[in-house]
């Protein structure tokens, strides 16, 4: 009795060399399986630039083109423009952590969705920068500890909502997704393909090593991080249409946060102000979906 | 990793694919496939695989669910009514909506009235099996089934030893009928009015029989106070035989276990004001709860802590003597026309016991419920088997924990409701007080459990490898442990606890 | 056809004659007008190419990147700040084997702010793995647009076209704009062996390991070497179809010269001027124009230069903490082959005016000594 529908085309090979249970390596392999073979991947330097695999290797049965950070929206751009003038079809998509689409990237991925290139843009978003052993970004949430915002002082500022930002860039879709929601993820991903213009979607893409918990637990992670409301699961049409896609159990924020190592110091006046920031943003979403009128937001209970 | 620059492309464009990385080298962990027994099944007298019939039921098919049932158990329906349901108490469903109904379930699969084709060779060996009761008939329907040649050997003209004394409010005697004809059909001889000790010998069957399975049961114990002996009073078993109407009278009820609460229900049937003395508490009453529950709810009272000190007669009613255990000096009396003495069972001995005879059932486990008499006489067919050819049947499994469910993936849904018939309604007739479930109710009951410890293909492991590393082939997952990294992901995410983690050998 | 043109409108034509499919650029003076000349033309349909107007330059040479990535004919055009800022991925480019042409209006580089002329900004690329070529006219700079992809496209590298800012940017020349359909006999569309293609998906630019990247920047390197056998050829079927002849170098009165000028970029046409004023006085004095700076056709160079006293570099540019960057490059060509004193004139930084004069003064500076006082003769600055 399946639990989850996939479907069964399998666009990536075994052999990668993602570190054990890592979520971004899943987010890929359900990310080819809607998508397809008819797509040309665009990876700045990220944890997949190493995944895929060292020369002469590589995992994904699609294209795939390693490019300087801070470039990925333009380059793909690029190519969007070339299979145009080509006349061919196919999904661009853009395949970066947070460094490049909150931070390095940002910039370049802002143009982007100005032009409304007809591009896919996924982040996965693992909340530092991982490859180079776990530095604060500006996903990385408040309080987090990292190599760079030491337990003494961990980070202080809240993390950019990038699925804001471009929902106040006005672009046909925004999306966010994570691992332990498969068909929601794929679901989102076959969405992105059929909309013309920029789409984002912003993966949650617990990470073993950085955040520091046991690798099995990484879709458990993912799971917890949506049912304690910390990462809503919601689409964004024009800046305008809200759709929340899963109405959390709102499991204790504490849940999630004491299975990482990278918030053991949180106090229990950190974890209300977790559960405050929580509140707020559900209240946000509420304001905006129409649909959510009467969900509670039972964050404090 | 060796390239002549003539060799290479113009830049670093790949040349293959992943597969020759062999990441399972890093793996010091690793995932295996391993059903195991669920909590229910363990708990089980009879070792039921509950969890695979539960799942054919699930997925409406009913024929194999039964089939699969009877591989185990022939009596489903007598046992879904009887039975204390020990399986039910360890479902650990039961903190999400209530254990699963097993006993409905069961009892649906009985009254499909399935028989099970037998069609083994046999093998030669004769098998005597003294007494009908169930753990008797169940050891028969089982060496059968495995091939010997069974005969049976019964005291009583009927089948079914202290089937026949159950209440037919609880247990319908058609269904102990067709499930004892199930048994038969599987191939077997009868010999009936036929008691041991009396019309035969141990020593005689010895020569005619490979093997002698010995299950007679246990004999009701006997209560030592003054007036057992009087007019009116009973033993349980006896009382049960009596089939005549006891209107208006007031019967006393000695005893805590199932065939004293079969007692009071059934004098109160006949028209009796019941009450029940029980030397202890209520909790530490050895019959079924349910049917302590159901007797309480039809009007049956029991008076705990008091124990019987002796019967006087007092002209047309019998006054009975007791003592409240609480207080020191609580003695009290009652005036009945009857007192029925049901103070459980006992063991006898055998004689001419030696090698190549077996015991089966209550007379060897002292247990005394059908579900482990059943368990027994399954048990003792194994032995018998492993006897003559060596082979164990009995797979050792490891138990399901609670921790290896996964709960996430279940959500809090409850059972459907019992029904039973109105109280006034019921205690007017001795028709079944408990109904069945219907199909879409089987189906929807089905669906609820968790299927601890057996893969119903629910593709987890598959879904959420992030290695790419499990495929499916031919309805099963299969590990490719050259790319497995050993993460643990496919062991949390299964539901059920059916994959585990074991050290990699290097 | 004939046309009054300035060194952008030059370049511009080029890209739009060469077929460029894909263009991106970001305005930044005095490369603006080039930008506003494509996108003008595209959004009018007469370049059928797609035009991005982009967030940054980084962008804009992404964007080509990408394009060419996927095997069509990209073009971007930037100067200075711009170009510095693309940096990596220039790079990036070259390493990818990408065969896109780029030009840069030479402007030096800030701060302070200032828009005119100097080439530090694309001399400090060299090492980058792009093809240079340093014009010397508008019409120049077009044939050179169109003669760089087909060298790029033929030896799978990229090349950045270089002219002076406001020299020749905002100058109107007479340029002879070719024929198409010329130069579509010359320039065949770009058919490259690898790309972005579903059909036959690779991953490109993977994680390299010491035991391959050493041997792919071996490859670069040799496919440097086989450009200037490239650029010789390219240069001589430009003039045998369009009558204007292009080489690696481009000499002037170098036969029996005494002393050798070497430079490059617009100063050339100055020193032409003062060379011939110089030589009328009974000087024996030849020019020798760097056109291509990389890669640096070091053979050819000495070959040259063998026969002459002294060597005078004017280097409008400087690398810091050494001397100019042509000086060391002719220096670097002549060890063990040529024992001659090389001159490194500095003049002309940040878009002062290097004159005819200035050039004869230098002339004389050299005539009268027999080694310069000082690594570096800065010329005119005001101590």
């Amino acid at each position: 009795m399946k639990i989850f529908n996939i479907p069964e085309e399998e666009n990536m090979n075994p052999g990668h060399v993602a570190c054990p249970g890592c979520a971004s390596a899943l987010s890929m392999r359900f990310a080819l399986k809607a998508l397809g073979r008819e797509t040309i991947l665009v990876v700045p330097a990220c944890c997949w630039s190493v995944i895929d695999g060292p020369f002469p290797y590589s995992s994904v049965k699609v294209p795939l083109f390693h490019i300087a950070f801070g470039t990925t929206a333009a380059f793909a751009s690029g190519i969007r423009a070339a299979l145009k003038m080509k006349n061919k079809k196919a999904n661009v998509v853009v395949w970066c952590g947070d460094g490049e689409a909150f931070d390095i990237g940002f910039q370049t991925l802002s143009g982007a969705a100005e032009r409304k290139e007809d591009i896919i843009f996924v982040c996965y978003d693992n909340e530092g920068y991982m490859n180079t052993g776990i530095q604060r970004s500006s996903a990385t949430p408040i309080r987090a500890w990292t190599t760079t915002t030491p337990k003494k002082y961990p980070k202080q500022e809240l993390k950019k909502d990038l699925v804001e930002i471009f929902a106040a860039h006005k672009i046909p879709y925004a999306a966010t997704a994570t691992v332990a929601f498969p068909e929601d993820m794929i679901r989102k991903f076959s969405r992105a393909k059929e909309i013309r213009g920029l789409k984002l979607i912003h993966i949650l893409s617990p990470c073993p090593s950085g955040w520091k918990f046991p690798e099995n637990l990484t879709v458990k992670i993912s799971r917890l991080a949506v049912e304690t409301g910390i990462f809503p699961l919601y689409e964004v049409e024009y800046g305008e249409k809200y759709t929340v896609n899963h109405i959390p159990k709102w499991l204790p924020v504490e849940e999630y946060l004491k299975k990482q190592g990278r918030f053991s110091h949180l106090t229990e006046k950190d974890c209300q102000e977790k559960r405050a920031y929580i509140e707020k943003k559900w209240l946000e979403l509420r304001e905006k979906s129409k649909s959510l009128e009467k969900i509670p937001i039972l964050v404090n209970n | 990793m060796k390239f002549r620059a003539s060799e290479l492309p113009l830049t670093p464009v790949s040349l293959r694919n992943t597969i020759p990385i062999r990441t399972g080298d890093w793996r010091y962990v690793e995932p295996f496939y391993e059903e195991k027994l669920s909590p229910c099944a363990f708990a089980c007298p009879v070792k039921t695989d509950i969890t695979s019939c539960i799942a054919l039921l699930a997925e409406e098919r009913f024929g194999e669910a039964a089939e699969l049932w009877k591989e185990s158990n022939p009596f489903p329906g007598v046992c879904g009514r009887v039975c204390p349901r020990f399986c039910e108490r360890e479902c650990l469903r039961k903190h999400l909506g209530g254990s699963i109904k097993i006993h409905l379930l069961e009892r649906f699969i009985g009254d499909l009235n399935i028989y099970v084709q037998n069609k083994i060779q046999r093998n030669g060996k004769k098998i005597a099996i003294v007494g009908s009761g169930p753990a008797g008939l169940a050891c028969a329907y089982h060496l059968s089934r495995k091939g010997y040649e069974v005969t049976v050997f019964e005291k009583e003209n009927l089948l079914g030893g202290l089937l026949r004394t159950i209440p037919s409010y609880r247990l319908s005697q058609e269904i102990v009928d067709k499930e004892i004809e199930g048994i038969l059909k599987q191939g077997m001889d009868i010999e009936i009015n036929k008691e041991l000790g009396k019309d035969f010998s141990l020593q005689e069957l010895k020569q005619q029989f490979d093997a002698i399975c010995v299950a007679t049961g246990l004999k009701e114990r006997k209560l030592n106070i003054e007036g057992v002996k009087l007019s009116n009073v009973w033993s349980g078993r006896e009382f049960l035989k009596l089939n005549k109407d006891i209107q208006n009278k007031k019967v006393a009820v000695i005893g805590g276990g199932d065939t004293a609460v079969d007692v009071a229900r059934v004098a109160l049937r006949r028209g009796s004001k019941v009450d029940v003395f029980y030397r202890r508490r209520r909790e530490d009453m050895p019959a079924n709860p349910y049917e302590v529950e159901e007797g309480m709810e039809e009007g049956v009272n029991i008076e705990y802590l008091s124990e019987p000190l002796k019967i006087e007669k007092y002209g047309s009613f019998l006054r009975l003597f007791l003592k409240k255990k609480a207080d020191g000096n609580g003695e009290f009396f009652i005036d009945v026309d009857g007192v029925v003495i049901a103070v459980g069972e006992e063991g006898k001995t055998v004689d001419g016991e030696m090698e190549d005879t077996f015991l089966c059932g209550d007379i060897l486990t002292q247990k005394g419920t059908v579900s482990h008499a059943i368990g027994s006489g399954k048990e003792t067919a194994s032995l018998i088997h492993e006897y003559f050819f060596g082979e164990s049947t009995l797979a050792v499994l490891p138990v399901v924990k609670p921790e290896d469910i996964n709960l996430d993936y279940f959500k809090v849904d409850y059972p459907p409701e019992e029904k039973k018939r109105d109280v006034s309604q019921r205690i007017k007739d001795f028709d079944e007080v408990c109904q069945g479930l219907t199909k879409e109710e089987v189906i929807k009951e089905a669906k609820r459990c968790f299927s601890c410890g057996k893969c119903n293909g629910c593709d987890n492991c598959y879904v959420f490898c992030p290695d790419a590393a499990i495929s499916k082939q031919d309805g099963k997952y299969i590990i490719d442990y050259d790319h497995c990294k050993g993460c643990g992901i496919c062991v949390e995410e299964c539901p059920r606890g059916v994959v585990s983690m074991r050290r990699t050998e290097k | 056809m004939k046309k009054l043109l300035t060194g952008n409108y030059a370049a511009s034509y080029g890209a739009i004659l060469s077929r460029a499919e894909v263009i991106s650029a970001y305005p930044i003076t005095p490369q603006t007008q080039i930008v506003e000349k494509l996108s003008t033309m595209v959004a009018e349909g007469k370049l059928s190419a797609e035009f991005i107007n982009v967030e940054s330059e980084r962008s804009a040479l992404a964007v080509c990147m990408g394009a060419s990535a996927t095997g069509v004919r990209a073009f971007t055009a930037t100067s200075a700040q711009g170009l510095a800022l693309m940096h990596e991925l220039l790079h990036w480019t070259a390493g990818a084997r990408l065969p896109l042409v780029l030009v840069n209006v030479n402007r030096a580089m800030a701060p302070g702010w200032t828009v005119w002329c100097d080439e530090n900004d694309s001399l400090s690329q060299r090492d980058t793995g792009w093809i240079q070529i340093y014009c010397e006219s508008n019409q120049e700079v077009l044939d050179s647009v169109i003669q760089a992809y087909r060298i790029a496209e033929r030896i799978m590298l990229p090349v950045m076209i270089c002219m002076d800012g406001i020299f020749l940017s905002h100058t109107q020349e007479i340029v002879d704009v070719p024929e198409q359909e010329k130069v579509d006999r010359f320039l065949p569309p770009y058919k490259p062996p690898v790309f972005l293609d579903t059909s036959s998906p690779h991953a490109f630019g993977s994680l390299t390991p010491p035991p391959v990247y050493f041997e792919f920047r071996y490859k670069l390197q040799q496919a440097m070497d086989e450009a200037q056998a490239e650029i010789e050829e390219t240069g001589k079927e430009f003039g045998n179809i369009f009558g204007r002849n292009y080489g690696l170098l481009d000499e002037y009165l170098l036969n029996g010269a005494e002393i050798a000028v070497v430079a490059l970029g617009t100063v050339c046409g100055t020193c032409r001027v003062a060379i011939d004023r110089l030589n009328k006085k009974g000087n024996k004095i030849g020019m020798l124009r760097i056109r291509t700076f990389r890669p640096l056709p070091k053979k050819k160079v000495l070959e040259d230069l063998r026969g002459v006293k002294k060597i005078m570099v004017i280097d409008r540019n400087i690398s810091y903490g050494h001397h100019g960057i042509l000086h060391q490059e002719i220096k670097s060509a002549l060890y063990r082959e040529l024992n001659i004193p090389v001159f490194g004139f500095i003049a002309g930084l940040g878009g002062r005016d290097i004159t005819p004069e200035d050039i004869e003064q230098m002339v004389n500076y050299t005539l009268k000594h027999e080694e310069p006082d000082t690594d570096i003769l800065w010329w005119g600055v005001n101590r």
